[in-house]
């Protein structure tokens, strides 16, 4: 009785579900469709000083306020014009889900790397006809001018740039002591811990990609070309990595960001390899007295060692809904004026290269001693392929860092598994 | 009797079929189309319809990782049920012994693990397990000199090991409740029997307890495979996956869940291909589907335990 009643309600119960269903299925498929239907429409000529613009970017703290008061000044010199700040984490796909959906931001700031691939989703847009190759050329410092191009266009302004280059505590060690190459840098970090036993001379985080670029590209070897190509499998690339485990004795076992960072700011460790961002963790409250030097040079092959450059970057959203006024802002807001009031305010390494040599600027030491090193350095790949590259690298640098692996053969699986994701990327 | 028609029940079930549907039905039947397109992160305005080709990659080619994360993951599975079960029988039966002093203390700090919030836990037990300044290591040195270091987390055998340490030391309490409540529940009576006929300890373990206890232990042990098997947080704290052994293989803790995180939000991941995840995620939801299907006909159908109920009723 039960059961037959329970079949009887399921059959002709089913038809207004089916309908109900089909009819959420087909809402969500507008949902979607709609979200594809969003562009911008672009209008040269004179500047129309009004409306609002909206910027999506990660600031915090000390940086936040020294840039809010420039945006500040221009909000005062057009006062029709309206700057709205706001803050995101994760920017980069956040980003492309608002752009689709139609309500992104009109800029976005973020770290050159994200360019590529934000680019070729068509988040963000190019600004050749406001903002030449040329003027970036002239106005920024060459790694910080040639983050903001790619596939031969301008994607926006570098506001800042960021390297990691040899921190030193001063008391630990003197700075004729400092290591001036390579074999240099071994030799210390050998006979440094033999006279302070479980102390390390020198420390940086050794399975990290990032953190092991100065050196891979140092050697001549580079990880990817903008045309896709991996290039792990190279003699350059080899003796890179031997070099680095050639450290292996004198590091921690397990030298993670955090285990180096905190061995540098207990006195336990003389040098460390790392940015800007950390400079005042080390130094606030005179804990440490930093020195700073550019990493050595490279034996094998005479040149000195080459950091990634991070360039954080201003780029123009799909969405912006006034392209001029942004191009315009950019510029104001990257202007030399503006740049030396913000790094003096935050410390930042003023992408302006007129600002970066200002004598008020020369006279930070910790700006000094971080823009002697960007301008060794290289501008952090904005191929999206470069993306395909960093968990390879690192599992490379880990499998040989553990021991599990030869450098020659963690190097040609790492090869085999970034081109497998360059493939994905492609494909 | 009351008598409704169909169509008013059908109304009041309305709202909650709705949402059934939008939550629970509609991500898997998304899921499970999105496992037949190529859609990645890049094409997602141009993805298409591929058929079972995410399939064919996942189960078919030779360079798949599905079967030693599949593999590795069971074996997880496995070592970490018989050590909940056997930590799990151990602590329940010294519980559930009258002779033992200050009882309630002991139920207390026996339990403790699993109030503690597992990621906490997980993180204390990373910390513990560091090689250069971990506590683990720092006490060995004290013993057996400044090279002592095992290195948990570096080799790969040794951090599956920890990992299993870490999910017995989370979740044997869960057992031994389990088993308290069905030790308690055997009558007095059959251990004077038992007693009587001459049994000794063992004996009485092996034929009176374990039959007894088994019928409360099938369900929990379905219950915690599962979970277990689809444990994301504790390990993926603790060792992201790793230890890495080659940029080419999956790492030795990388289980299912860790596996499929990694391949999409991951902190550096390339491309992320959905449609292949949404296949491998498809498989995965068949596959536990079988297991729990044949496990929840096991404690049903062992004819001695039922046997067993009804002698007790």
């Amino acid at each position: 009785m039960m059961q037959k009643k329970l079949i009887a309600l399921r059959t002709p119960g089913s038809r207004p579900l089916l309908a109900l269903m089909t009819v959420i299925v087909i809402m969500l498929m507008l949902l979607l469709a709609a979200c594809g239907s969003a562009s911008s429409s672009n209008n040269s000529g004179s500047i129309d000083y009004s409306g609002t613009i909206v910027i999506w970017h990660g600031w915090q703290g000390a940086y936040l306020q020294a840039k809010q008061a420039i945006f500040n000044e221009y909000m005062h010199l057009h006062p029709k014009v309206k700057i709205v700040l706001v803050h995101q984490d994760n920017i980069a796909s956040k980003a492309a889900t608002a752009v689709k959906a139609g309500n992104g931001p009109d800029i976005i700031a973020f770290t050159d790397d994200n360019l590529g691939s934000l680019a070729l989703g068509h988040i963000v847009v190019p600004l050749d006809q406001y903002i030449s190759q040329d003027d970036l050329n002239q106005t920024y410092s060459p790694a910080a001018a040639s983050a903001l191009v790619f596939n031969g266009h301008v994607y926006g302004v570098p506001e800042a740039v960021e390297a990691i280059t040899l921190m030193y505590n001063k008391s630990l060690v003197s700075a004729d002591q400092l290591p001036k190459t390579t074999d240099d840098l071994l030799a210390f970090a050998k006979r440094y811990q033999q006279t302070h036993p479980g102390q390390y001379g020198v420390v940086w985080p050794t399975e990290d990609a990032y953190f092991n670029a100065p050196w891979f590209y140092g050697f001549g070897a580079q990880y990817v070309t903008p045309d896709g190509k991996a290039h792990l499998d190279t003699p350059q690339a080899l003796q890179a990595m031997e070099y680095i485990a050639s450290f292996r004795p004198y590091l921690p076992k397990q030298p993670t960001y955090d285990v180096v960072s905190s061995l540098f700011a207990e006195g336990k460790a003389a040098i460390i390899i790392n940015g800007p961002w950390s400079y005042a963790d080390y130094a606030s409250g005179g804990k440490i007295n930093i020195g700073f030097a550019t990493l050595p040079i490279v034996n094998a092959t005479g040149t000195p060692a080459k950091p990634f450059v991070g360039v954080k970057s201003l780029w123009m959203a799909k969405t912006a809904k006034n392209p001029a006024l942004v191009a315009d802002l950019m510029k104001f807001y990257t202007n030399k004026a503006n740049q030396i009031a913000m790094s003096r305010a935050d410390g930042e390494i003023p992408a302006n290269s007129s600002a970066a040599d200002d004598p008020a600027i020369q006279a930070l030491p910790a700006v000094a001693g971080y823009a002697a090193q960007v301008k060794l350095g290289l501008a952090l790949p904005n191929t999206p392929y470069m993306s395909a590259l960093w968990t390879p690298v690192q599992n490379a640098l880990t499998a040989v860092w553990n021991g599990t692996q030869t450098p020659a053969k963690a190097l040609s699986d790492a090869q085999a598994a970034a081109t497998k994701g360059i493939a994905q990327i492609s494909s | 009797m009351l008598r409704v028609k169909r169509r008013t029940i059908v109304a009041f079930l309305l709202p909650m079929l709705v949402m059934m549907a939008v939550i629970n039905l509609w991500p898997i039947l998304y899921t499970l189309y999105l496992s037949t397109t190529n859609y990645s992160e890049f094409n997602s305005d141009n993805y298409r319809f591929i058929g079972l080709e995410n399939y064919r990659q996942l189960l078919f080619s030779l360079d798949s990782d599905f079967f030693p994360v599949l593999w590795q993951t069971l074996l997880y599975v496995v070592v970490c049920l018989v050590c909940f079960l056997i930590v799990g029988m151990l602590t329940a039966l010294a519980l559930n012994n009258p002779r033992i002093k200050g009882l309630p203390f002991w139920r207390v700090i026996l339990l403790l693990p699993w109030a503690a919030p597992s990621g906490i836990t997980a993180l204390i037990w990373k910390f513990l397990f560091q090689y250069d300044f971990g506590p683990l290591n720092q006490i060995g040195r004290l013993f057996f000199g400044q090279q002592f270091g095992i290195p948990w987390l570096l080799n790969p055998t040794l951090a599956f090991i920890a990992v299993v340490i870490v999910n017995v030391w989370l979740s044997y309490p869960f057992f031994t409740v389990v088993i308290l409540g069905a030790l308690q529940s055997i009558p007095g009576e059959l251990r004077e029997a038992a007693r009587i006929d001459g049994a000794g300890p063992w004996q009485y373990f092996r034929h009176v307890t374990l039959p007894l206890v088994t019928p409360a232990l099938i369900p929990a042990a379905i219950l915690s495979a599962i979970t277990t098997f689809q444990m994301f947080n504790t390990v993926f704290l603790i060792t992201q996956g790793g230890p890495v052994v080659s940029a080419l293989k999956p790492g030795a803790t990388e289980f299912v869940m860790i596996y499929m995180y990694n391949r999409i939000l991951g902190a550096s991941v390339a491309n992320p291909h959905y449609g292949f995840i949404a296949a491998f995620s498809i498989t995965l939801f068949a596959l536990l589907a079988a297991l729990t299907y044949l496990g929840s006909g096991l404690g049903t159908r062992l004819p001695e335990l039922s046997g067993f109920r009804e002698a007790r009723t």
